[in-house]
């Protein structure tokens, strides 16, 4: 693998989450931020939260008004803490491109970047991206105007059902975003993350290199989509 | 052999399109995240379900108190069996073969619950979260029973029994076969026995189960949305336990996210946000999670097989004696009686010339997940029956694994061929033996046994294999249908409406769940009508669009729904022909039509376009005499056969000794599945089959405690395969027309995942052969093949 940037979470360079004000009482003196990875299945979320809560001396339910940049749009809304960007961006901000496809950060579907980075938006809560930026694949490009990522998915029959694309969309351009010059080997490493039940990951990794020669060449065309 | 695309088809214009790579108009709308999917849909007053399900694999319930749930802040409602008694109808499986024992089964558990999972009580609130607390705030007292998970365990004497009306958790025995297998097995000089495990599979569509359902007071009309495989059979079967009339309701299946057959069940959450929308007058949406799925999603495969060869020493196979034991879970689902029984034993024999099969399989109930249809539905089991009782045979006479299965081939000569003197199997066309030679050359096995040998003595242990497959396709006639114990048809609807201007839509009974159906469906219409693509819409899954259907199950979208589209296409031009015959004042005979327009022959200068007819048609100034107006046909097809698609696929692996860590290293499929509608598209189809079988070969099983607790109970537990566990795949096709439909096409749909388990398997023990491994039962996990390879280093 001589060279190639391993793409973990950090490699991303990501934003600094708001993870000081969670203790504030702006945020009812509640760690919310140990809690993020415990409950991930959404039966047990308030078990979790409750659990959290005790060992920390506090528990509030109470919501807090967040303001957060979705695709340019600044959108005010009053949430509970527990509620996870991904139920924000579908359920407040009514951008359903952003998919849920598992309770355990699997997946990777509900991929979107939050001030340019690639995250999965169910490991980060509503309240952690107050005042921050969020790109879903709604703000990517419109139907008519695809990216060139987005143009290869199209002519390499990328997809099937759809479902992964979003997610499968956001992860790949990240790569190329800092990986210009791929190889086959670290398109599949770095889709790792992001799961497909339809296509058997071939032509989506075509896609991707089909992309990055796009790319290298400056052959950035903007195409009209059928 | 593969397929390149060079230049986008342009659907704008006249070209033939059938056989093209046309780029899907499904993609830009799901690439830029504009796809519509259940949990997308969102009415007004919408309210939430969540279900509260058993935490026992098997206990009876003492109590259910909801008091406190209810009262919770936001809960419309909480509803269990003792709402639903006498209201709602028992939930009924659609195929049901020979004398199985169906035992009741309620929506909500009625007094006991019988699997990990099994929904007790439904909680409906203003948000998901509130309906989600509500549900933890309701007290069962359970009282914990004895459990029983594996389907052996649940024939022993003694064993906990799960229902009244199921002695021993004997659902039923069936029987199939053909031939003498007592004479083959007499006249044999071995009788070779293998004992095989098809693993419980979970089949995990990127895209949870979903429905949103609401009631229309003024119109008194349900509207359910859901994404169904078979939008118009879940509208039957709603109507039918709801107790409410069929035109009243309205099933909408909006973008599925996959299926793989598990969305073509009938479910309790279906029946009960039906039932709740119309009882709380508000709209309910629920949503599984990948968890709740896993528990509440039904399950696949799950066989466990004792098959014996009657063979003679040159090699010829005689006989297969097959007697399994198949694993249905707790209560019978729509076609889990079906699918171990006619779907598997049916294809025991395989690509080979054995002229006698003795099948006997038992149906199992035991304290599990309901088991049916999982992609592949009963043939990835029966060439894995006959796929790895070759490799044993085989290895029991010495001879090449490939070098038997050649001599044991159906020739081409031999077609259609009655499979072990079968009234009804029939396999229609094919060259198996040319395939066997393209597999072979492009995985260079004859190269590969060399370099095995050099690579051994460095100590790398690579394996190749060939194996073979074949499938019926397309479900069948709706006599025969009935004759194996189904409740449906074997037909599919398509109707065909032609717009005043000319365009065109098709009406579609098939069911998309990510095929890409309304690009292909829209290549077979244009090219009958000879029109552009563009002006070709498809409608599928809407029940008050499209009159009637079954929907996309068994691979048989193209051979049957493809079919009825392109018989209802000659229909409006054969109408359309006699309209213009009039309009040109000629006989019907004396037109010739091409690319959109009519003329008289021999006289192009006299001509009508295809939209002045259809204008014609409804503006019926001058229609021949007594015909109606409109330009608008409905055909239901019945199919005349079933095609029989097979293939035949060669891998070579390598196994990693000091971890057991299997890797693909090649892997190629030559498949026949009659004629190409979209190359690109199956291609695609092949690729995403491939990815399943590899994943039962190497990754996936569903695994219980003894307590009934689902061990692999979320994506963390149970893998799946990931983009950098899938090889490259080169695929390739060889083209046998299917004889008995008009398109030629058999099927592709799940072709992959039946193809590739056993050429996995088979080239994983190929790697290990000096060790004296001659089979490991799947998923092929590194700890397993490891503990194999110690075992048998230990054994010497």
């Amino acid at each position: 693998m001589g060279g190639f940037v391993q793409l973990t979470p950090e490699s991303y360079n990501p934003p600094k989450l708001p993870i000081d004000t969670m203790t504030s009482a702006n945020h009812g003196g509640c760690v919310l931020v140990e809690t993020t990875r415990l409950y991930v299945g959404s039966l047990s979320l308030k078990q979790c939260l409750r659990r959290c809560c005790r060992l920390k001396g506090s528990l509030s339910m109470d919501s807090h008004s967040i303001a957060i940049h979705v695709n340019g749009t600044r959108i005010v809304a009053d949430v509970e803490p527990r509620v996870l960007l991904v139920h924000f961006l579908r359920e407040q901000a009514g951008l359903t491109g952003t998919h849920i496809g598992c309770d355990t950060s699997q997946c990777g579907a509900c991929t979107v970047r939050l001030d340019g980075a690639t995250v999965k938006s169910c490991t980060v809560l509503a309240v952690q991206a107050d005042g921050h930026a969020v790109t879903t694949i709604e703000g990517l490009a419109d139907p008519a105007r695809l990216t060139p990522l987005q143009q290869a998915f199209h002519e390499r029959h990328a997809l099937q059902c759809g479902f992964c694309t979003p997610g499968m969309i956001f992860a790949a351009q990240a790569l190329l975003d800092y990986v210009p010059d791929p190889t086959e080997a670290q398109v599949r490493q770095a889709l790792h993350g992001n799961l497909c039940r339809c296509t058997g990951y071939q032509n989506i990794v075509d896609a991707v290199l089909l992309a990055a020669k796009l790319q290298r060449t400056e052959d950035l065309r903007v195409v009209e989509a059928t | 052999m593969n397929i390149t695309v060079n230049a986008t088809v342009a659907q704008s214009e006249h070209v033939n399109f059938v056989g093209q790579p046309v780029l899907r108009r499904e993609d830009a709308r799901m690439l830029t995240g504009r796809g519509r999917f259940t949990d997308d849909i969102q009415l007004p007053g919408m309210t939430y379900a969540a279900v509260l399900r058993s935490s026992y694999g098997h206990a009876r319930i003492r109590s259910i108190d909801a008091s406190r749930a209810t009262a919770m802040a936001g809960v419309v409602g909480v509803l269990t069996e003792a709402d639903l008694a006498g209201k709602v109808g028992d939930i009924r499986p659609n195929w049901v073969v020979g004398n199985s024992i169906v035992p009741p089964h309620r929506p909500l558990a009625s007094g006991r619950v019988r699997y990990l999972g099994e929904p007790v009580a439904f909680v409906v609130a203003n948000t998901r979260a509130q309906a989600v607390d509500a549900v933890e705030a309701i007290d069962v007292d359970y009282e914990p029973l004895p459990v029983v998970v594996d389907q052996e365990a649940a024939l022993q004497p003694g064993a906990p029994q799960l229902h009244d009306n199921v002695p021993g958790n004997l659902i039923g025995v069936f029987k199939l076969g053909g031939g003498d297998y007592a004479a083959a097995a007499a006249s044999a000089d071995r009788l070779v026995k293998v004992r095989l495990v098809n693993q419980r599979l979970i089949p995990n569509p990127m895209e949870p189960r979903a429905v949103c359902a609401y009631y229309d007071e003024l119109e008194e009309r349900l509207t359910i949305y859901m994404p169904s495989q078979v939008p118009h059979m879940s509208k039957r079967w709603l109507a039918e336990t709801l107790g409410w009339p069929e035109h009243r309701l309205h099933l909408i299946a909006p973008d599925i996210g996959g299926g793989f057959g598990c969305k073509m069940h009938f479910y309790p959450e279906e029946i009960l946000c039906a039932y709740a929308a119309r009882h709380f007058g508000r709209p309910v949406r629920w949503t599984e999670t990948r968890s709740e799925g896993h528990q509440a999603t039904t399950h696949g495969r799950a066989h466990v097989e004792y098959v014996e060869a009657a063979v003679k020493n040159d090699g010829q196979v005689l006989g297969i004696k097959l007697r399994s034991v198949a694993n249905l879970g707790a209560y019978l689902s729509n076609m889990g009686t079906g699918i171990p029984t006619v779907n598997t034993a049916s294809y025991a024999t395989g690509t080979y010339q054995i002229p006698s099969l003795d099948a006997e399989v038992r149906l199992v109930t035991t304290n599990t997940t309901p088991v049916d249809a999982y992609r592949g539905a009963g043939r990835p089991e029966a060439a894995y029956i006959i796929e790895r009782t070759m490799d044993a045979v085989a290895n029991a006479l010495g001879i090449d694994p490939l070098e038997l299965r050649r001599r044991n081939l159906i020739r081409a000569d031999q077609f259609p061929y009655r499979a072990y003197g079968h009234p009804v199997f029939v396999w229609d066309s094919g060259d198996y033996h040319r395939c066997l030679d393209a597999a072979v050359e492009q995985i260079g096995y004859a190269e590969w046994r060399g370099r095995q040998r050099e690579l051994r003595e460095q100590g790398r242990h690579v394996g190749v294999a060939v194996t073979c497959y074949m499938e019926l396709v397309g479900m069948g006639q709706s006599p025969q249908l009935k004759r194996n114990g189904f409740d449906r048809g074997g037909w599919e609807s398509a109707q065909i409406r032609v717009h005043s201007d000319g365009n065109v839509t098709l009406f579609s009974g098939s069911m998309s769940q990510g095929h890409g159906h309304l690009t292909s469906f829209a290549q077979i219409v244009a090219d009958a009508l000879q029109l552009p693509m563009d002006h070709i819409d498809v409608v599928q899954g809407d029940t008050d669009r499209v009159p009637a259907g079954h929907g996309t199950f068994n691979s048989r979208s193209m051979p049957v729904g493809g079919s009825a589209a392109f018989t209802a296409a000659n229909k409006i031009l054969a109408k359309a022909t006699r309209i213009a015959a009039a309009m040109l004042q000629v006989k019907a005979d004396a037109v010739t039509y091409k690319t959109g327009n009519f003329w008289i022959t021999g006289r192009p200068e006299q001509r009508v376009s295809f939209a002045q007819v259809a204008r014609m048609a409804y503006v019926a100034s001058n229609l021949p005499t007594g015909m109606q107006a409109g330009l608008d046909e409905i055909v239901f097809y019945e199919p005349k056969g079933r095609p029989a698609a097979y293939g035949m696929h060669a891998a070579v692996v390598e196994v990693d000794l000091d971890t057991g860590e299997v890797k693909i290293l090649d892997y190629v499929g030559i498949d026949d599945v009659g004629n190409l509608i979209n190359p690109l598209l199956c291609e695609g189809q092949m690729h995403g089959g491939l990815a399943q079988g590899i994943g039962q070969a190497l990754y996936e099983g569903a695994e219980y405690d003894d307590t009934g607790q689902l061990m692999t109970g979320s994506l963390l537990d149970y893998t799946f395969p990931k983009s950098d566990q899938i090889p490259r795949l080169r695929v390739g096709f060889q083209v046998t027309p299917a004889p008995d439909n008009p398109l030629g096409v058999k099927g592709i749909g799940e072709a992959g995942c039946v193809a590739a388990p056993p050429v996995i398997v088979s080239a994983v023990c190929d790697a290990l052969s000096s060790f004296g491994i001659t089979h490991i039962d799947m998923p092929l996990t590194p700890p397993k093949v490891w503990r194999a390879i110690r075992d048998a280093q230990h054994a010497r």
